[in-house]
């Protein structure tokens, strides 16, 4: 007899009553495909976008960004001979937007500009003179500005997202009614910041800019790299060390690297995933394998070579596979351009169904999941037919080294097939994790069985947990993982989000910063008027701030305080508050001090550009070089870190007091509930601390979306995972079930047994659930805040809730059976 | 001690129905030792389950010492079959992820004689059935007449007025299956408790006191 007849006259038999099993194989490996594939092909389909569009994106061929206006720079760019086609400068403000309609929650972020800078050199807004040679240059039209009108703006689709906006909506920018013409799917041009953050590109004046943005076009673009090299050597004294520089082929380069890190966090979703679809495709097989126990036995009894009986099953599984692993490389274009819309790329084009990249993908996976369903199969070869026919227990023999090493075969090469090695890497973390995390599932099972039997209840309960303490934790590890991706996915943004903004309100004793020009006395007055309490700063931008010791060369904003515009003061870390400063003393923030290693004492050289705008002609480079002491380090939660403050009345920097740059502007810091009551202030702008906060966040927003979709996705394989053990595991205990009752054991002992074991779930996956979820949420907030995370007792509700939940559904089930059927004695003769 | 009067049971499937027991009328008294005997089929077990409360009759009463069974009443049943009843089946029927000792305390009800003495009622009936050395061992390591005998100690733990045995040594050889039904009916005898047997080997059946045959649904009682 060969498997072919067996498997025509036995296993096509048996699909109809197989179909629920086969039907969760082909949804599991489904999905794992699915999102295995579709991962690496949005890799590839931004990869080559941002290809395509480099120096698009890249705003020229060489873009260089500044914290203040470097005319050393511009004279550099100006000179004859350096290879420069053309070039444009760009400014980029801190700014909020918000939808028209009244009551609209503003939003921080980024406003470019490229208008202003035009009018720099006084020679007409389309053409930048040449002073050197007198030859005329055309400027670089960055993407977008072409055509943009003074009442229309440009925002980046991740702002689109934030504010449900689309083209054509009217929004107000710095309280100015815009029209939106167009929404950017890659930053074109942006700002660092605004990379990160979303912008804005509008026609505008730009009056408090934090940075310059120089937008070089070269004769000979692919140059780039060495013009660039050029530039820095000869301009080594004049450049401050908190300027960007980039060209088209390291936008390519920074994009790679992003994704990279991108690949390592949802390689981790995906990676979780694949081993719960694994796990719920395997523990199918085992189940289907368990159902047919006897029916392999009996035939073994009657002749039939084990080897034919597990082809014939290897081959009826390989249906489902095949159609999971086809089906999956259909749906990952699905699920690639669902991920590219939740990223704000929707527009970019995805990749053909039939590329290169979803075959290979497709026949991977069934390589893959053939080589699992062969050594699942092994088990048919390793059972003795006459333990199953007489009901000898025998030892399992799950090849659980063969599947661990073919596990990490499959990561490594599946890493080669993404194209990076962090795939890997992130993979075996994650594996490490689950080990870790199931461990501790055995470890807490075991030790609540170890406590002291107080009844028969608990007797017996705690021996048949113990007993299956290994199935029963992975039970409970699918439950930790199907709460804690759906925290991740629904809570972590908000959570973070108020854990920052609380921790805020502790260290800064302002909620609102107002931005008025130095100019504008008439809105200056009306703010004042209408605000009992506020601390007044008076702002210049573009200091280069040196500091020997360590060769510490960057841009900072002065601050000068009156002390009696001094009501809000900052927090101190160390040192004297800025009302006690000495002649020539400075506070500085304290990630000021940390990033460049300053410490009290510490004595610094602040230089300021006296500005050509006030004194005229040939006064452009007079610069006043100020010595000051650190005397004190306050606290600023990164907002506006480079911000050092002095007092007005004790430091030589008043001197320059004299001179209104037309930059510097006074910043109010305020504590309301709203701004929106004052009134007659057009021109000043306000920003809330935890608009900032929001837009902090938002860096995380593209992760946390395709966390959440891959999040749904491992919920649901975990879930028809633990509906599959738990299938296993009801249909022994509903015998025994009825064998409690049979030898005189009342209802109500089953019923108390039921409650007790569910508790231990609840309370083994609560645990887990809660500590993993904390454990994550405080190695973000240090990464993103540099705090240690809170434990949130709503957090813990809400995983409690959730898992109550979960467990209730197989609770429910139970109960039913107890109630309905374990009095049903005539199982124990049918069995018998 | 127990009567059953006109009892039938039929078993119904989809497409027919069959008529295992028709108006049987049967009765255990103290200290009995019963065996049924009958073909494949005939309902010898069917009765047996009856008898032990495990199944309701279609038609028919049951009484234990002059009370009326109402098979509606799940609190009532539990109760008798604790009083009562004592079960030993073909298959052991271990818990598996109890060791020997705490399947036989299982059923054990710690408020008669409290838990100490309940636990050496237990190891004692451990040692009366010869396994005494095993108390503690994990009941799938277990020979099946091992098993068997610990089914044994486990029925007899609440001192049950009458042991119902389907085919307690079916599934055992001739010797072991001759050392069990002795070691039984020691211990029922020293418990008082009456046996009621159904079994296929004829040696097994000849030893009843009261020897039953069961044939086309009617109960033939020959001696």
């Amino acid at each position: 007899m060969n498997w072919v007849k067996v498997f025509r006259e036995y296993n096509l038999k048996q699909l109809k009553s197989s179909l629920l099993l086969h039907i969760c194989v082909v949804i599991s490996v489904l999905l794992a495909v699915a999102t295995a594939i579709s991962i690496p092909r949005v890799t590839n389909s931004i990869e080559s976008s941002y290809q395509k569009k480099a120096v698009k994106i890249n705003g020229a061929d060489v873009t260089i960004q500044t914290s203040g206006e470097n005319f050393k720079l511009c004279e550099y760019l100006n000179s004859k001979g350096k290879g420069i086609k053309s070039y444009t400068v760009g400014k980029a403000q801190n700014g909020s937007i918000k939808r028209s309609q009244k009551g609209s929650k503003a939003f921080y972020t980024d406003v470019i500009s490229v208008a202003d800078s035009r009018t720099n050199t006084g020679e007409g807004a389309d053409e930048r003179v040449n002073e050197s040679t007198d030859e005329k240059k055309n400027i670089v039209t960055v993407s977008g500005f072409d055509n943009l009108k003074e009442n229309e703006i440009i925002i980046s689709s991740y702002l689109a997202e934030k504010l449900n906006l689309s083209k054509n909506d009217t929004i107000k920018l710095l309280d100015k009614k815009k029209k939106i013409v167009d929404i950017e799917d890659l930053p074109y041009g942006a700002s660092s910041q605004g990379k990160q953050l979303g912008y804005v590109k509008a026609n505008i004046e730009l009056t408090n800019p934090y940075a310059y943005i120089y937008y070089i076009n070269l004769d000979n673009p692919d140059k780039a790299d060495k013009f660039l090299s050029k530039l820095k050597s000869e301009l080594k004294n004049d450049m401050s060390q908190d300027t960007t520089y980039s060209t088209a082929k390291s936008v390519v380069k920074e994009n790679n690297k992003k994704q990279e890190n991108s690949l390592v966090i949802v390689s981790l979703a995906n990676t979780t995933c694949f081993i719960f679809t694994l796990f719920t495709t395997l523990s199918c097989g085992y189940m289907l394998l368990s159902k047919r126990k006897k029916d392999h036995a009996i035939m073994q009894l009657n002749g039939i070579r084990k080897k034919i009986i597990r082809n014939a099953l290897f081959f009826e599984l390989l249906f489902p596979i095949l159609i999971g692993c086809v089906l999956g490389g259909i749906f990952s274009t699905t699920l690639e351009k669902l991920l590219l819309a939740i990223n704000g790329l929707g527009s970019i084009k995805s990749q053909s169904i039939f590329s290169p990249l979803t075959f290979m993908g497709v026949v991977f996976f069934f390589a893959v999941y053939v080589v699992y369903v062969r050594i699942l199969t092994l088990s048919i070869i390793k059972s003795n037919p006459y333990y199953v026919i007489k009901e000898i227990p025998e030892q399992r023999t799950i090849p659980l080294v063969r599947y661990v090493v073919f596990t990490l075969i499959t990561f490594f090469v599946y890493a080669i097939y993404v194209g990076t090695d962090s795939v890997f890497v992130s993979s075996i973390i994650l594996i490490f994790v689950l080990l870790v995390c199931l461990l501790v599932c055995f470890a807490l099972v075991k030790l609540i069985c170890a406590f002291k039997n107080i009844s028969k209840t608990t007797l017996y309960v705690f021996k048949k947990l113990s007993k299956r303490a290994v199935a029963y934790a992975l039970v409970m590890l699918a439950f930790v993982f199907m709460n804690v991706f759906m925290m991740l996915g629904y809570n972590l943004p908000k959570e973070l989000s108020n854990s920052y903004n609380s921790q805020l309100k502790k260290d800064l004793p302002f909620n609102y910063i107002a931005m008025v020009k130095m100019s504008d006395k008439d809105d200056q007055t009306s703010l004042e008027e209408q605000i009992e309490h506020f601390s007044k700063i008076r702002i210049r931008n573009g200091i280069m701030c040196k500091f020997e010791k360590n060769k510490l060369k960057t841009d900072v904003t002065v601050g000068a305080v009156k002390n009696a515009d001094y009501y809000y003061k900052y927090s101190l870390k160390k040192g004297q508050q800025i009302d006690k400063l000495k002649k020539n003393e400075i506070v500085i923030s304290d990630v000021f001090a940390e990033k460049n290693k300053l410490k009290l004492n510490d004595t610094l050289d602040l230089t300021l550009s006296l500005g050509e705008n006030v004194q005229g002609n040939g006064s452009k480079n007079r610069q006043a070089i100020i010595k000051v002491k650190v005397a004190g380090i306050y606290v600023c939660q990164n907002i506006n870190p480079n911000l050092i403050l002095c007092n007005e009345k004790n430091t030589n920097l008043n001197v320059e007091n004299q001179i209104i740059a037309a930059s510097d502007y006074y910043q109010y810091l305020l504590k309301r509930k709203s701004v929106s009551s004052i009134k007659n202030v057009e021109n000043t702008l306000f920003i809330g601390v935890n608009n900032i906060v929001d837009a902090m966040l938002g860096l995380l927003d593209g992760y946390v979306n395709m966390l959440k979709i891959l999040g749904l996705i491992c919920i649901f394989v975990a879930l028809i995972f633990s509906i599959n053990v738990f299938m296993i595991f009801t249909k022994n205990d509903e015998k025994e079930q009825i064998i409690v009752r049979a030898i005189g054991m009342k209802k109500k002992f089953l019923q108390q047994a039921c409650i007790l074991e569910t508790i231990v779930y609840v309370v083994i996956t609560f645990l887990l659930s809660f500590g993993l979820y904390t454990s994550i949420e405080g190695l973000l907030s240090v990464a993103l805040f540099k705090q240690a995370g809170k434990v949130s007792i709503v957090n813990a509700l809400i995983i409690l809730c959730s898992t109550l939940c979960i467990t209730f559904s197989t609770f429910a089930i139970k109960m039913r059976f107890i109630n309905r059927h374990s009095n049903d004695f005539m199982r124990l003769k049918e069995d018998a | 001690m127990i009567k059953l009067h006109n009892i039938s049971k039929t078993f119904k499937t989809a497409s027919s129905s069959q008529q295992i027991l028709k108006n049987v009328d049967f009765s255990v008294m103290p200290e009995d030792f019963i065996t049924i005997a009958g073909p494949s089929g005939c309902g010898k077990s069917t009765l047996l389950s009856i008898i032990s409360l495990l199944l309701p009759p279609d038609d028919g009463k049951i009484t234990y010492n002059g009370v009326n069974v109402d098979f509606s009443s799940q609190a009532q049943l539990e109760q008798m079959r604790v009083k009562y009843t004592g079960l030993i089946f073909q298959n052991p029927n271990l818990i598996s992820s109890l060791n020997v000792l705490e399947n036989v305390l299982l059923p054990a009800n710690y408020k008669k004689l409290g838990k100490k003495a309940t636990i050496e009622k237990a190891k004692k009936l451990l040692s009366d059935v010869g396994l005494s050395e095993k108390t503690n061992a994990d009941v799938s390591k277990l020979s099946g007449g091992e098993m068997q005998r610990v089914s044994i100690a486990r029925a007899l733990i609440n001192e049950p007025k009458v042991l119902f045995c389907d085919e307690p040594t079916g599934a055992l050889d001739q010797e072991t299956s001759q050392q069990i039904l002795k070691l039984l009916l020691e211990i029922a005898r020293k418990n008082k408790s009456a046996i009621v047997m159904v079994t296929h080997d004829n040696d097994i059946w000849e030893k009843g006191r009261r020897k039953v045959r069961l044939q086309g649904g009617k109960l033939i009682e020959l001696g």
